[in-house]
């Protein structure tokens, strides 16, 4: 007698056999959905938003389309590309001392007693966690030419005759600003790395130490070797926020002394909020947006050229 | 490896196919109606009244503004209570509320325009810069409120309000606002004191500042010249077309075009650079906010500040200020040719024109521009008000004895720049003039720079 087969939908399923990329594939389709509705369904849009002579109406189908006469507008600011090599000097130099300070505080804090390491890595996270705008103002505070604490220093140790114009000085105020996003963003670099640091196996440690190493060879063989990974992703996430950076310096130095220290992140801004004019803004949020991924892409091709991150 | 995209294919297809089937219109029983006539025999009707009493729905007037409008600093309510007990006595059937706004300009400015963008129809009443006017009238963000369509304000209102300052917030001939509730002049603080005791008088030009100036530091060491705010910010602007009128100069020609780099203009930013270089003004002036270049003056550590009249109703108060009947206040100087000018800097209340409650927010509007709103006004915040009543009444000159003073700056009132593309305007203005006063541009090549900027912003 034939075997008879009852058709089960849980049972069909169950029979699916799928390699495990496809299964993946499965499980981030729902957040790849929606990243495309979330975040690229925007870009197109500020995309089209460029080609159109928008001014206080973001109704760009009933408004003139211009091609891209407004990108041409961008490339022809001497005030965009003066904004684009402060934020370049500002990205590298933010990105490095933050590496460095990051590097050290996560070295002192990592190897102390389970107690006063808890205590030192809370004290760390402080400065990350005040918003931009108060850390501005507190910075500005201690910049002030009048009541500023740096000045007072340097003045009380006959450093300096007056105190100096940190924020209207053009050298002093693009160093200013590194300084106070230095302060802040150390912290969470020293995070990323203390968790680098909590993967490196600790007989490695002992290996070496039984080797004879001393603790300034441990760190440039064993430490820096096995943290590179984590430096790097460090790096990338610290530098395409440093390229982004708009509001600590815009409470700060409001872009000044004259147009010194302004960012690439505020064109987009004051032309779209504060202008109005919706197309010129949309034109400047891509051409940073193509910045940052452009340098985004040439690093992390570098990092899995240098680091083979391969099985 | 292809069965098995196969299958993917298939699930991908179930999906969509059950998403479109959830989508869709639910099944639904087929009905079969059939009539059928019943003659039923009426007896007697009976009529029963019955008074259901349903409260009065009330319309919701919404107001932006800033805390301040949550805050009193005289004997008066806040600005926010005073006008919920006016309209709630007049018309019980609205009900006033308060939207909190920034306190920073150019933020709240940027907040309207995301709400305006999207058409947001909850604010119904906005408090606006006299220099927004313009840019929100011509974006068609706002509802005029004399051209015939309704809303329009009643005439017996806009009568008692001063002409001059109903003319700032007018855009091509259409009143968008009523205002200020709120402003400030700005004028020329002095030290009394120091101008009696070296002989001197009251200066009337920019050269008479320079001398006193230079005349009194030499004396009196430690003693600052002239503080005014310089930050790269829309105070600066303002400090800038006092002495750009007070050299001769205008913001632009006949033709509309940027006028800000002829010979008075840059006369008048080469004096501006020149102070901070012969140290009269110090170079801290292009750090300072407005609050900041103020605190010299208080501590009797300045000769002259330019300000607006806000510390006029403080300095005498010991608490606050080490100049305490010491000090004058007169309109700003200006050189042979030019003109003695205060920037105004009204705040005024507009309607939206996404607004959903237009005709209550007319109500509304009237009741905060009649006299004893605006009385209650300046009792709890100090002038300048647009009602021409309050100048002259009695508790508003016992709360505020120099009151009196404001009427000889108010005289020179300059109108804000209307255009716009006041804001791009502005934030050029700020830049170049920032540039020249720290030293980074000359000041004719930092004249000529905002105003081919200015051009190509305003398409001339």
């Amino acid at each position: 007698m034939p075997r008879q087969h009852k058709f089960s939908l849980a049972g069909a399923i169950m029979k699916i056999r799928l390699r495990e990329p496809t299964i993946a594939f499965l499980f981030l389709l729902p957040a790849f959905i929606g990243v495309i509705v979330f975040y690229y369904y925007q870009i197109v849009q500020t995309g089209i938003y460029s080609l159109h002579n928008l001014q206080h109406t973001a109704d760009w189908q009933t408004q003139p389309f211009v091609w891209f006469k407004n990108y041409a507008t961008v490339f022809r600011s001497t005030y965009f590309w003066q904004s684009l090599r402060f934020t370049v000097y500002f990205t590298v130099m933010a990105t490095a001392l933050e590496l460095a300070v990051g590097l050290g505080m996560a070295m002192a804090t990592f190897w102390v007693s389970r107690w006063l390491g808890g205590i030192l890595r809370a004290i760390i996270v402080m400065p990350w966690v005040i918003p931009p705008i108060i850390n501005a103002m507190i910075w500005r505070w201690l910049f002030h030419a009048d009541v500023g604490l740096f000045g007072y220093i340097l003045v009380s140790l006959g450093l300096a005759d007056k105190p100096p114009l940190f924020l209207t000085e053009p050298v002093l105020a693009v160093h200013s600003v590194i300084f106070a996003d230095v302060w802040k963003n150390s912290s969470i670099m020293a995070i990323f790395l203390l968790g680098g640091l909590a993967a490196i196996p600790a007989d490695i440690y002992d290996a070496a130490k039984v080797d004879g190493a001393r603790s300034w060879f441990r760190f440039r063989k064993v430490t820096l070797p096995m943290l590179l990974p984590t430096i790097l992703v460090a790096l990338l996430f610290r530098g395409i926020d440093a390229l982004r950076t708009f509001d600590l310096i815009y409470g700060l130095t409001g872009g000044g002394p004259g147009t010194v220290t302004e960012t690439l992140s505020s064109f987009a801004y004051k032309y779209y909020f504060t202008y109005g004019k919706f197309g010129l803004g949309s034109a400047y949020a891509i051409v940073v947006f193509a910045i940052i991924v452009g340098l985004a892409v040439i690093y992390l091709s570098r990092i899995r050229r240098n680091l083979r991150f391969k099985e | 490896m292809f069965r098995e995209r196969k299958w993917l294919v298939g699930i991908c297809i179930l999906v969509v196919l059950a998403t479109l089937a959830a989508c869709g219109p639910t099944p639904t029983p087929q009905v079969i109606k059939e009539k059928e006539t019943v003659v039923v025999p009426v007896k007697e009707t009976v009529t029963v009244k019955e008074t259901v009493v349903v409260p009065q729905e009330k319309t919701t007037v919404t107001i932006a503004y800033n805390q301040y409008f949550n805050m009193t600093f005289g004997p008066a309510d806040p600005p926010i209570v005073a006008i919920k007990k006016a309209v709630e006595a007049k018309y019980p059937d609205i009900k006033v509320e308060l939207l909190v706004t920034s306190t920073e300009a150019k933020t709240w400015h940027d907040m309207y325009t995301t709400w305006f963008m999207a058409k947001d129809p909850t604010v119904d009443i906005l408090g606006v810069g006299g220099y927004w006017t313009a840019e929100f009238a011509e974006a068609g963000w706002l509802e005029p409120l004399n051209d015939g369509v309704a809303p329009d304000v009643d005439p017996k209102i806009t009568a008692k309000l001063i002409p001059a300052y109903l003319e700032a917030h007018t855009y091509k001939g259409k009143l968008m606002g009523l205002g200020p509730w709120w402003g400030g002049i700005g004028g020329l603080y002095y030290r009394k004191d120091l101008l009696e005791k070296y002989g001197f008088k009251p200066p009337q030009t920019y050269d008479d500042v320079v001398t006193i100036s230079k005349a009194i530091m030499a004396k009196e060491p430690g003693m600052t010249g002239w503080t005014w705010s310089g930050k790269k910010d829309v105070a600066l602007v303002n400090r800038w077309f006092e002495y750009l009128y007070g050299f001769g100069g205008k913001y632009f020609d006949d033709a509309g075009k940027c006028a800000m780099n002829s010979p008075q203009a840059q006369a008048a930013l080469e004096y501006m650079v020149n102070l901070i270089k012969e140290g009269i003004s110090p170079a801290e002036v292009a750090t300072w906010k407005e609050e900041d270049s103020m605190v010299r003056f208080v501590s009797g550590q300045a000769i002259f500040h330019t300000g607006r009249q806000d510390m006029l109703f403080w300095l005498d108060n010991p608490e606050k200020s080490k100049v305490v009947g010491k000090w004058g206040f007169i309109p700003n100087p200006a050189q042979p040719g030019g003109r003695r000018s205060g920037t105004y800097e009204g705040w005024a209340f507009a309607i939206s024109k996404f607004s959903d409650s237009k005709d209550a927010a007319l109500k509304v509007l009237e009741v905060m521009f009649d006299f004893p709103v605006q009385k209650q006004l300046n009792l709890s915040q100090g002038p300048v008000q647009a009602h021409m009543d309050v100048y002259t009444d009695p508790d508003v000159i016992k709360n505020n004895p120099n009151m009196p003073l404001i009427e000889e700056i108010a005289k020179t009132a300059l109108a804000p720049l209307s255009s716009p593309q006041y804001p791009e305007i502005a934030d050029i203005l700020a830049e170049e003039i920032h540039a020249a006063i720290t030293g980074l541009k000359a000041p004719k090549a930092a004249l000529n720079d905002a105003c081919a900027r200015i051009d190509l912003a305003t398409g001339h």
